[in-house]
């Protein structure tokens, strides 16, 4: 999948025009990057709605707070940091409406392989629910985006020591989540 | 999925799967709001100056003593001192100046802004536009939104920034100043750092008594309430003086301040 990551370029000229006030050139720059911006809205918050909220938030709050931007050549890396925060702020407003919700299962599989392949997956889509978002954001960032943790430290400006613990306790806590699950499985088929 | 491979491999083909395009319509919505909503003002003190070649900072420096002087004569009259001159041109607001200014204000301040993040509430203006901090305010890396409440003055080039936090574990505010000043220093021209926080002259701000670090286009008061370090700082987005608000208004502006430590929620930032 070609996917645009904070590292590729952007027109500074535009980045400048827009951060002068020119709608058009920002209409630009978000088509450059609203695809990047909305699969990982769409992967840290795991809801479509939730994701759309947050890129709509993220590409109105870029625009008004552009002029303060100090790098024009980290636009996207700034943009991607504008809307992680606007994922954490969805989050928050969808908290209540998430902790009714019950995951279902997906629909069976056909084939062992498959079945494998689906559990793994539908493990991985409970257990990641459950852990916090800024957990989330730089597991995501770094394991769909490709980012180094450095970069993921300087794009959401944390240390990056903290960026290191917030993917291990990330892989700690979904392998955690999953081998419970697992062996929860495991025993109910014992049992029957 | 039990070993180390076999999970990043399972965990990046299940993050693959999803949308990879932005809808449309989301991007139009946010359009059709952006149409209607005005950039914030890029109020950002400048900590750190751009380089540039000692003759043209020289230049610059004549250019910007000879606007001042100009300009000083032209207004000595008429105005009682701005925020952001050069310090030690910058008149001190008499009481009667003061007074005068709460009885004829150029901007009535009839609104109240109350940020719950950084506990406290200040009176505004009609038009100025509040933008609440929605991260705590992180002293080392950035002193602008979104870590602190932004305040923009319609009407003027000026802006007020305004944060606080817990004082951080095994410091004193002293030595929060100090450390501050520090950092402030390499990033302004000299004698432009508002010198040693033992020198900064008093301020009131709400019921309390703070200091003041007079920078040369931005000031910043203290003030050490319930155990959080508050900060508001008034800056400009240029050198008119005749734009910015004057060192009485924002002193009244101070002095509207009402401090909720204990309900704020922010905290020291990592």
């Amino acid at each position: 999948m070609a996917r645009t990551t904070p590292e590729a370029e952007v027109d500074r000229d535009l980045v400048e025009l827009a951060r002068k006030g020119d709608r058009e050139a920002f209409a630009v720059l978000v088509h450059q990057v609203s695809d990047s911006l909305y699969t990982v809205a769409h992967r840290i918050l795991r809801d479509p709605g939730l994701a759309e909220d947050a890129l709509q938030n993220a590409l109105v709050l870029a625009w008004r707070r552009l002029p303060h931007l100090r790098e024009p050549d980290r636009f996207e890396a700034w943009f991607h940091r504008i809307l992680v925060h606007a994922c954490y702020d969805e989050s928050q407003r969808a908290r209540q409406w998430t902790a009714h919700v019950r995951v279902l299962p997906v629909d069976g599989p056909t084939t062992p392989d498959e079945s494998a392949a689906v559990a793994d997956r539908d493990q991985l889509e409970r257990a990641f629910r459950r852990l916090p978002m800024d957990q989330r954001a730089v597991f995501v960032l770094h394991h769909y985006l490709g980012l180094p943790l450095v970069e993921i430290a300087q794009m959401l400006e944390i240390p990056a020591g903290t960026a290191r613990s917030r993917l291990h306790y990330a892989i700690r806590g979904l392998r955690a989540a999953i081998e419970a699950e697992s062996e929860s499985t495991a025993q109910e088929g014992r049992l029957a | 999925m039990t070993d180390d491979r076999s999970f990043e491999r399972t965990a990046r083909s299940w993050l693959e799967t999803g949308p990879t395009e932005a809808p449309e319509r989301v991007i139009d919505a946010a359009f059709v709001e952006i149409a209607s909503t005005p950039q914030e003002r890029d109020w950002h003190v400048p900590w750190r100056l751009p380089k540039m070649n000692p003759f043209a900072r020289a230049l610059i420096g004549v250019a910007a003593v000879a606007v001042l002087v100009i300009g000083g004569l032209r207004l000595l009259p008429a105005t009682s001192g701005t925020i952001g001159g050069v310090p030690t041109a910058s008149p001190t607001t008499t009481p009667a100046a003061s007074a005068a200014a709460v009885a004829s204000p150029r901007f009535p301040l009839t609104g109240t802004f109350t940020s719950t993040l950084m506990g406290y509430s200040i009176k505004i203006a009609d038009g100025w536009v509040a933008e609440p901090a929605t991260i705590p305010w992180d002293t080392a890396t950035d002193n602008g939104p979104p870590g602190v409440d932004s305040i923009t003055m319609t009407g003027t080039d000026s802006s007020l920034g305004v944060a606080s936090q817990p004082i951080p574990a095994g410091s004193t505010y002293e030595q929060f100043l100090v450390q501050f000043h520090k950092n402030t220093v390499p990033g302004v021209p000299t004698g432009c750092d508002g010198g040693d926080p033992s020198t900064w002259k008093s301020v009131q701000i709400g019921p309390e008594t703070g200091v003041l670090q007079q920078l040369c286009n931005a000031t910043i008061a203290f003030a050490d309430v319930g155990g959080r370090i508050y900060r508001f700082a008034w800056g400009s987005d240029t050198f008119n003086t005749n734009q910015h608000i004057t060192e009485a208004e924002f002193k009244d502006l101070l002095k509207t301040v009402t401090f909720a430590p204990t309900a704020a929620k922010s905290p020291v930032a990592p």
